[in-house]
C-alpha cells in the first residue's frame, strides 16, 4: 500500500510529453513518478484496476472549449480532447502504458469514499492491484462565480492485492467500527489494522480486522 | 467472507426500459432496425419534443423541490426519472438502502451548465451555472427518487454504459446490493455537438459501420434503464454472465489500430463467463462507423477467432455515447428473446473479413458478446446469456 | 505578403497553438514535415492547426483531401495561405 497527496503547485519542468496536458493530468504524472520510481513497480501496474474519482472532472478545458466556442463558434480539439471526465484516466494509462480496466467516476459527495467503496466491492471478488485517485481542479474565472475552491488537489492511493487479506466483510452495521472517510484515514486504518465503515446515502460497507474484535 | 458472496454465478437482468430516437420501450428500436429506417439530420439523432411530453405527464418526476429550478425543465432528466420509475414500479419492490444506482452519462446536465455559461460570457445573469453537470445529475435523481442505497456515476467515455453494468454485477456479486439499477443517459448538447466535429468523426450523411465507404459516426440520444439482480425472480430472459474491461495505452482519441485493447476486454469476459470464444452466438460491436474504430474492433474480433456474425446498429439509432453501452444491451435482451440477430446496417460494400451480419433473421442465441471502445483508449465488453427456461 | 515574415509567423502560430515551447522558430525548418520525421505532431495537432490558421488568415480548408495536401510543412502551409488570399482578391 502506498499513498500520495499533492501539497502545493509543484514546479512541473515543462517536458513535451506534457504539452497536451491538463493541470490535473500533470500534477497526477508527477505524483505518479515519484510514488512509483522503480521500473519494476511499473510493471506490477500494467494490468492493475484504475479508479479515477473527481467533482468536477476536467472542468477547466471544458470551460475554456466552450468559452471558445460562444467567441469564435469554432471549437478548439485539443480542448474538446481533454474535456472529458475519461481523459485524465487516459491520459494517465497513455504516458504509463497501464492496460488494466480503468474507469473514470464523478464523485457525488465525498469521491474518495466513493471510490473506496467501488474498489473495495471489486477486490471482494477478483483480488487484483488497485490504483485509486482523486483529483480535482477548478478554473479560477469559474471559481470567483462559485463557492468552489480553485485550488488543484490530487490523492493517489495504491492498494496491492493482499492489502485486504487479515480483514473480512460483515453486512450488518456496526457503530464501534472507525468511520473511513478519506484516503489518508484509510491508509492510517489498514496500517493499524483496526476495523473500519465506509458509508455513502444510507448504506454502509464494514470491514473487521481478522481476530479482532470491532 | 465467503458466506456473503453470491454464489450463483448468473447476474439477472430483470428489468429494463428505453427511451430513444425511435420512441419508448425496445420494441420499436427493433423495428427501426428491422425495417432500415434512415432518419439522420447532419449526421444528428434526436429524441422527440413529443415523447418527452408524454414522459412528463405520466408520473409525478419531481417530487422533491428541485435544487436548481431550470432541471425541471431538462429532457434528460424527465426521460431518465421516468424510465427509472417505470423499472422501479415493475420491480415490484419498495427502494431501500440495499439496492444500488449506477449511473453512466458524459455529459449529464452540461445542457444546463452551458446554458449559464452562455449568460455569464454574454454579462447576463447567470443561472443554473452552480450545477455540477455530472454529480449533480446524480443527486438530483437520487433525490427526486428517494433513493438512499450506494450511488455511482461512471464516466468512462463511450465504454461508461458497459463498465456501469460490469461493476453492478459486481455489487450484487460482492453482496454489497441485494437488486441494482443501471442508468445510461445521454443528451445531446453543444460541446459533444461541435466537439466531435472538430475532430472531423462526424459524418454529414449516414451512419455506415464496417462499410468501407464509411464517413464517421452519427450521434443520438437516449436513456437505457436495467434493474440486475442476483436472483430470478420468475421474467428473466438474459442474465449478465461475464465483464472484461481493458485500456490501449495508446491514444486520447482514436483507438490502437491491432485492436488489443478491445481484444483484451473481451478475452476477459469470456474468462470471467467462462465460455470459450466459439460458444458465442453473435457480437453486438460498438461499430460507430469511424475508420479507427471499426478497423481496431474487427482486428480484435480476428484475432479472438471468432466465427459467428457481428452487428452494429448504429446505422439505425446512432452512437449516444454513455448510453450506448445500456441501449445496445436492452436490444440483446430483445434478441434472446425473439431468438433473432439483427444485421449490421448498412454495412455494405463490407471493408472487412469478419463474419458481418447482412441479414437479420431467427437464429439460436445463448451467449451474445455486447463491445465498447471508448475515448482514452477504454474498451469494455459483456458476455450476455439466455436463460433457460 | 512577404513570404519570409509568413513562414516566421506560421512557426510562431504553431508554436503556441500547439504548445510546442521547447522549440523556438529558427529550431523549425521551412520544409521540415510537420509528422513523425520533422515535428512529430499527430492528426489532432494537425486540427489544431488548421483552427489556428483558418482563424488569423481568414482563410477557409474546403475539404479533409486538400487539408492533408497543404498541411504537411511550414512550407506548404504558406503556399496555402499565399493561394487562398490572392484567390479571394479576384
Amino acid at each position: 500500500m502506498k499513498y500520495w497527496k499533492h501539497h502545493s503547485e509543484s514546479d512541473l519542468i515543462f517536458d513535451p510529453r506534457f504539452r497536451k496536458a491538463t493541470k490535473m493530468m500533470k500534477v497526477l504524472s508527477a505524483g505518479f513518478e515519484e510514488l512509483f520510481p522503480e521500473e519494476d513497480m511499473k510493471n506490477k501496474l500494467i494490468d492493475a484496476e484504475i479508479y479515477l474519482g473527481s467533482l468536477h472532472g476536467e472542468i477547466e478545458p471544458t470551460f475554456n472549449y466552450l468559452k471558445g466556442l460562444a467567441e469564435s463558434e469554432v471549437g478548439r480539439p485539443f480542448l474538446f480532447q481533454n474535456s472529458l471526465h475519461h481523459s485524465t484516466t487516459g491520459f494517465l494509462t497513455q504516458q504509463y502504458q497501464l492496460l488494466g480496466p480503468a474507469y473514470s467516476l464523478c464523485g457525488i459527495e465525498n469521491a474518495q469514499v466513493e471510490l473506496l467503496m467501488f474498489s473495495l466491492s471489486q477486490s471482494l471478488l477478483n483480488k487484483k492491484n488497485q490504483l485509486l485517485i482523486y483529483c480535482d481542479s477548478f478554473p479560477i474565472d469559474l471559481a470567483e462565480l462559485t463557492e468552489f475552491e480553485s485550488e488543484t488537489k490530487c490523492e493517489i492511493l495504491y492498494l496491492a492485492e493482499d492489502t485486504l487479506q487479515n480483514y473480512q466483510w460483515i453486512k450488518q452495521e456496526d457503530s464501534s467500527c472507525v468511520e473511513v472517510d478519506s484516503f489518508e484515514k484509510f491508509y492510517q486504518v489498514i496500517n493499524s489494522r483496526q476495523s473500519f465503515t465506509l458509508t455513502q446515502n444510507q448504506a454502509q460497507m464494514s470491514f473487521v480486522a481478522k481476530n479482532e474484535s470491532c | 467472507m465467503a458466506q456473503l458472496i453470491n454464489d450463483s454465478h448468473s447476474v439477472y437482468v430483470t428489468g429494463s426500459m428505453a427511451i430513444h430516437p425511435f420512441g419508448m420501450g425496445i420494441q420499436s428500436l427493433w423495428e427501426a432496425c428491422i425495417n432500415k429506417s434512415r432518419a439522420f439530420q447532419e449526421g444528428l439523432l434526436y429524441i422527440s419534443k413529443d415523447l418527452t411530453e408524454k414522459c412528463r405527464g405520466e408520473f409525478n418526476l419531481f417530487p422533491q423541490k428541485p435544487l436548481v429550478k431550470e432541471v425541471i425543465q431538462n429532457d434528460l432528466l424527465i426521460w431518465s426519472l421516468y424510465s427509472l420509475k417505470k423499472v422501479i414500479n415493475e420491480s415490484q419492490l419498495p427502494l431501500s438502502n440495499r439496492d444500488g444506482l449506477i449511473i453512466a452519462t458524459t455529459t449529464g446536465l452540461t445542457r444546463i451548465w452551458e446554458q449559464g455559461l452562455l449568460s455569464h460570457f454574454k454579462n447576463e445573469p447567470v443561472t443554473g451555472l452552480l450545477y455540477q453537470p455530472l454529480g449533480g445529475f446524480a443527486g438530483e435523481i437520487n433525490q427526486q427518487l428517494g433513493h438512499c442505497g450506494p450511488l455511482q456515476v461512471v464516466s468512462s467515455a463511450c465504454s461508461a454504459g458497459t463498465q456501469a453494468i460490469g461493476l453492478g454485477r459486481s455489487w450484487i456479486k460482492s453482496g454489497f446490493v441485494e437488486r441494482c439499477f443501471i442508468l445510461g443517459a445521454e443528451q445531446i448538447c453543444n460541446l459533444t455537438r461541435s466537439g466531435f466535429k472538430s475532430l472531423s468523426l462526424v459524418s454529414g450523411n449516414d451512419c455506415v459501420p464496417f462499410n468501407e465507404e464509411r464517413s464517421g459516426i452519427c450521434l443520438s440520444e437516449a436513456v437505457g434503464a436495467l434493474v440486475l439482480e442476483g436472483k430470478n425472480r420468475g421474467k428473466a430472459v438474459m442474465t449478465v454472465e461475464g465483464y472484461g474491461s481493458a485500456s490501449d495505452g495508446y491514444s486520447m482519441t482514436s483507438p490502437k489500430p491491432d485492436g488489443s485493447g478491445p481484444y483484451n476486454s473481451m478475452s476477459a469476459a469470456l474468462q470471467d463467463a467462462n465460455i470459450s470464444s466459439r460458444q458465442v452466438d453473435w457480437i453486438h460491436a460498438h461499430g460507430t462507423g469511424s475508420l479507427h474504430n471499426d478497423r481496431a474492433e474487427a482486428a480484435a474480433i480476428k484475432k479472438l477467432e471468432i466465427l459467428s456474425p457481428v452487428s452494429s446498429t448504429k446505422g439505425i439509432h446512432g452512437h449516444s455515447l454513455a448510453a450506448s453501452g445500456v441501449l445496445e444491451t436492452i436490444l440483446c435482451e430483445e434478441a434472446f428473446l425473439r431468438q433473432q440477430i439483427l444485421e449490421s446496417s448498412f454495412s455494405e460494400p463490407k471493408h472487412f473479413t469478419i463474419n458481418i451480419n447482412d441479414r437479420s433473421r431467427p437464429s439460436q442465441l445463448d451467449y451474445i458478446i455486447k463491445n465498447t471502445l471508448g475515448f482514452g483508449g477504454i474498451n469494455a465488453s459483456l458476455v450476455l446469456g439466455r436463460v433457460s427456461k | 505578403m512577404d513570404r519570409e515574415k509568413l513562414s516566421l509567423e506560421v512557426k510562431s502560430l504553431i508554436i503556441d497553438a500547439v504548445n510546442l515551447q521547447h522549440m523556438t522558430v529558427d529550431s523549425i525548418q521551412d520544409d521540415a514535415s510537420l509528422y513523425q520525421d520533422g515535428l512529430g505532431l499527430d492528426s489532432v495537432d494537425i486540427l489544431e492547426i488548421i483552427v489556428a490558421i483558418e482563424n488569423k488568415y481568414n482563410v477557409k480548408v474546403p475539404n479533409a483531401e486538400s487539408g492533408k495536401k497543404a498541411f504537411q510543412s511550414i512550407a506548404t502551409i504558406v503556399d496555402f495561405i499565399v493561394s487562398q488570399n490572392s484567390g479571394t482578391t479576384h
